[in-house]
């Protein structure tokens, strides 16, 4: 295998057939030292959650992924091809251009969507979180009425201490319903300043990264609507009985505990799909 | 009990019904390692074969799962070379595969040598020219390559993708695949083609001897081309298996379709090369060394019925109905056509080496015959339930196929009383 | 057959077929001259190890033209295109150039048996057990040729422990050590009717140069371009067309060697 070892032969074939097992060896070799030396390079550097979310979103179902363009009827089934940051995304500007021109600007937006409390001071995340900007340039986050009736009345919440770090689309908080366990998407960059007590709406006061903080990736009221319908069919979708009609209404409201709509089904699965964490 | 180690999402039986499942083949491979056993320690004349039939059942059983295997370098080509991208509802489940075929082909070649612990010479000592060399120097890298491939897989488990080493390793794994995977192209065309070129450069049994280009014979790319057309069909073979097992859509119908239809076309071209190679073999390549074809076919049981049902009733009739649209799309018919396939190849297989062996070429020896003892078929047996221990594992906490979660609810039961 | 295919030093066996009893003393001498282990119990004549291996043959015809002959076969020690030293994985076989010995290293052989099924001659042989002496019995063995393990292939190396003795003791007398020392290997010692002859084409004494140029020698498988060493007398048509496979004989212009 060597020219040291006794009988090795120096004839051509001998000597491209050891070249090209050498070159695959080192190829090999090679790749796998490099993705090594990358994957240091990313636990020294911290680029753990924003890994954790890009592979994360690439295991999501299609419908998960949609566009928000998609959802509110700009853009026809087209899927998100940058784990929802909006902010680089090329086809953003346009794809806003074009809504903002095409939209009835005098339309009579009803922010209730289907029951579901949506308020128009709060902007909305795609994992279930709402953003709403202070006066004195904090943040505040929380969970939408969506992720309350999902998770039931008495979901266990452990939020970060004061002084955590949040990555946009790092784990904010974890959430603890029955034997799941879901992590919440951070809606923004920034740092715990204060957490919410039991009686306020909101969870986390956050100073953001930068200021103003980027909210491209937000949902305002208007596109919220439409989102959280489209929500309510993906979870219809998801648990679909066929030959079972009914619904998660309530005449007109919606139950307080879905999960109790339907007993057996794979609830822990579902809030996976629902919260973008599986 | 073990909810939280399957994937998010998936709903998998209970771990009940699964253990005894996995009870029934460890209790297979017990019996089969104990046949194994036996032939390490007592020896090969634990096994059948003799000084005639010098490769029996194993031979011709690992040249076939190693061609069956050539489903995850064709997937990979399909998919990282062609970037035809629906194919990554496959690719994960055709790794998997690969990797238990070729490592129970090792394993089963470690046994069938009579001194396993020398198999390091063929890398201290090797004989450039010889085929085997060739083989054992590819299947080895090949087997390295898979496993490579396979720990992203394995990594992405639910629990062992929270340990921040892991998440970071399997992602930075990822993107070095498709290089990875032009590697295991170019090992599988090596191996495939020397497995073919072991016996083709026989020339001293004319029964197998073929001419060919350089130092490579016909048979070495007649391997090839079979290997690349039989690959597709058996990962389509395998979902639609493992479908119906675990009573769940793992993948969109199209993509088998599609496997079938590229197996089709490529099993239609591999038909067309036989047929002039056996053509050239039966007017030049024999004759020339005195060796009349018609005498290798009037053995009992061993009559041209075997060329014919390799040629046209395994390899020409399952072409043909893979690329009849509403065959393909019929998914009986579908299926039927790639175990037709699957069968022209291991019947290829079994001619290469079983029946090469069977006829003498000295003038004085006769035909023989040899029937497997059960220690041989214990040790494959051994394989084939470690190949299924391997996949049931990796099917249940890993995502083998990622369009599952699009195509399955969650509902759980069908008939359910709506609280209002 | 062109004699400038071996050089005039390497070894060249000539067997006469017509001469050949079947009697197997030759099968015997080679298994105690290499330390051939008694067959396991179990073994059959298709799992024995028999270097040198007579077969009965046959021409075919009943009634008058019936009629029976004795070929022993040893390796041939194929001179050209050797098929199992172009196939074995780590060469473990080798061809001497000096002698034209085709020889097998027992201790680097792992037992794939590739170069069994390359074999056209059927000529090589397995271990399929563990060679076993019966107590006292392991006084017969030969010290001058390493016994195997389980596992391993072997063949017949035309007595290539006798070869180097024959050297050893050429340097011992003060001879030049040319490679072509005579010697003879134990099946044609043992030969009650001296029908095999062994030596160089240099070495006029042997006569085998003479013998493979006559007009009855022939060859197994010529056609399959192994040019083997092993060469074989008889006046029978027959056997030489059956081991030739050629359909018609060719005529006395022709000759063979």
């Amino acid at each position: 295998m060597f020219p040291f070892v006794y009988d090795f032969r120096w004839d051509t074939t001998s000597l491209v057939f050891l070249g090209t097992f050498f070159s695959v060896v080192a190829v090999v070799a090679l790749m796998v030292t490099a993705a090594s030396l990358r994957s240091l390079k990313n636990l020294r550097g911290r680029k753990i959650e924003a890994i954790r979310w890009h592979d994360m979103f690439e295991d999501l179902p299609a419908p998960a992924r949609a566009c928000r363009f998609s959802i509110s009827g700009s853009a026809r089934g087209r899927v998100c091809h940058n784990s929802f940051e909006c902010g680089g995304c090329q086809m953003f500007p346009h794809l806003r251009a074009w809504e903002q021109h095409h939209r009835d600007q005098h339309e009579e937006v009803d922010i209730r969507s289907l029951g579901f409390n949506l308020h128009d001071d709060r902007l909305y995340h795609r994992g279930h979180t709402w953003v709403r900007q202070e006066e004195d340039g904090t943040c505040l986050i929380g969970l939408d009425d969506f992720a309350k009736r999902l998770l039931g009345p008495t979901p266990s919440i452990h939020l970060p201490p004061v002084g955590s770090t949040l990555e946009l689309h790092g784990v904010a908080f974890t959430v603890q319903s029955g034997i799941s366990t879901v992590r919440v998407i951070s809606p923004m960059e920034g740092e715990v300043i204060e957490i919410g007590s039991s009686e306020q709406d909101w969870l986390m006061r956050v100073r953001p990264a930068e200021e103003p903080a980027d909210t491209k990736h937000l949902l305002d009221g208007r596109d919220a609507r439409r989102w959280i319908e489209f929500e309510m069919e993906r979870l219809h979708q998801l648990i679909e009985n066929p030959g079972v009609g009914a619904t998660l209404a309530d005449g007109g409201t919606p139950v307080e505990d879905f999960s109790e709509m339907r007993p057996g089904t794979d609830w822990d699965g579902v809030l996976g799909m629902m919260m973008l964490d599986v | 009990m073990d909810s939280k180690l399957i994937p998010r999402g998936l709903e998998r039986t209970t771990l009940r019904n699964f253990s005894l499942w996995m009870l029934f083949w460890v209790i297979l491979l017990g019996f089969g390692l104990y046949g194994a056993y036996l032939c390490l320690v007592e020896g090969l004349n634990q096994t059948n074969m003799d000084n005639r039939f010098v490769f029996g059942l194993w031979i011709f059983l690992d040249l076939t799962v190693i061609a069956f295997g050539a489903g995850a370098f064709f997937t990979g080509l399909l998919l990282y070379v062609l970037k035809r991208h629906e194919f990554s509802a496959v690719i994960n489940s055709a790794v998997v595969i690969g990797l238990i075929c070729y490592s129970g082909a090792v394993a089963v070649l470690a046994i069938d040598v009579g001194q396993p612990l020398r198999a390091w010479f063929t890398f201290w000592h090797p004989n450039a020219h010889s085929m085997l060399t060739e083989v054992t120097f590819c299947i080895t890298c090949y087997l390295v390559v898979l496993a490579i491939e396979y720990t992203p897989i394995l990594l992405k488990n639910r629990k062992l993708k929270e340990i921040p080493t892991f998440l970071v390793f399997q992602h930075e794994l990822h993107k070095v695949l498709p290089i990875l995977a032009a590697i295991g192209i170019f090992l599988s065309f090596f191996h495939q083609g020397s497995l073919g070129g072991l016996y083709g450069v026989l020339k001293g049994r004319p029964f197998a001897f073929r001419e060919g280009f350089g130092i490579w014979p016909s048979t070495f790319f007649l391997f090839v081309i079979s290997a690349a057309a039989i690959g597709p069909s058996f990962v389509m073979l395998t979902t639609v298996l493992v479908s119906k097992i675990s009573r769940k859509k793992l993948v969109k119908p199209e993509i088998l379709h599609s496997l079938g239809r590229i197996s089709g076309w490529i099993l239609m071209a591999y038909v067309l090369f036989k047929s002039i190679d056996t053509l050239v073999w039966i007017n030049r390549t024999s004759p020339s060394l005195l060796f009349s074809p018609y005498e290798y076919y009037n053995q009992e049981s061993f009559g041209t019925w075997i060329l014919f049902a390799e040629i046209v009733l395994l390899g020409l009739v399952p072409a043909l109905m893979l690329l009849t649209k509403k065959l393909r799309e019929h998914q009986g018919w579908l299926v039927t056509a790639g175990i037709l396939a699957c069968g022209g190849i291991a019947l290829n297989r079994f001619v290469m080496t079983i029946q090469t062996l069977a006829l003498p070429t000295l003038p004085f020896d006769a035909f023989l015959s040899y029937v497997p003892s059960w220690q041989e078929v214990a040790t494959f047996l051994a394989v084939v339930a470690y190949g299924v221990l391997l996949y049931s594992v990796s099917f249940r906490y890993l995502t083998l196929f990622p369009q599952e979660r699009d195509l399955n609810s969650l509902a759980r039961e069908r008939h359910v009383s709506v609280r209002l | 057959m062109n004699s400038s295919e071996h050089l005039t030093s390497q070894y060249v066996m000539v067997i006469d077929v017509d001469r050949c009893t079947g009697c197997g003393a030759c099968m015997i001498a080679c298994a105690i001259e290499n330390n051939v282990s008694p067959a396991h119990p179990d073994a059959t004549d298709r799992t024995g190890v028999t270097w040198m291996r007579v077969v009965k043959v046959d021409s075919g015809k009943n009634g008058n033209g019936q009629q029976a002959r004795f070929l022993p076969l040893p390796c041939q020690q194929c001179a050209a295109q050797t098929p199992c030293v172009t196939v074995c994985p780590q060469n473990a076989v080798e061809v001497d150039e000096s002698t034209g010995i085709v020889f097998q290293m027992p201790q680097r052989c792992f037992g794939c048996r590739y170069c069994m099924a390359a074999c056209p001659y059927h000529a090589r042989y397995f271990n399929w057990w563990d060679p076993e002496w019966p107590e006292g019995m392991e006084q017969t063995l030969n010290p001058d040729v390493a016994p195997r393990m389980r596992g391993v292939v072997e063949k017949c190396n035309f007595c290539h422990g006798r070869y180097h003795a024959a050297r050893a003791a050429a340097a011992e007398e003060g001879h030049p050590t040319s490679d072509n020392v005579r010697y003879e290997p134990a099946c044609a010692q043992a030969c009650p009717t001296q029908a095999i002859t062994f030596g160089t084409l240099a070495d006029e004494e042997s006569g085998v140069g003479e013998l493979i140029r006559s007009a009855t020698a022939f060859r197994i498988l010529p056609k399959l371009g192994t040019e083997p060493r092993v060469y074989y007398l008889s006046e029978l048509k027959w056997i030489r067309q059956l081991a030739e496979r050629e359909k018609e004989l060719p005529t006395g212009e022709e000759v063979h060697g």
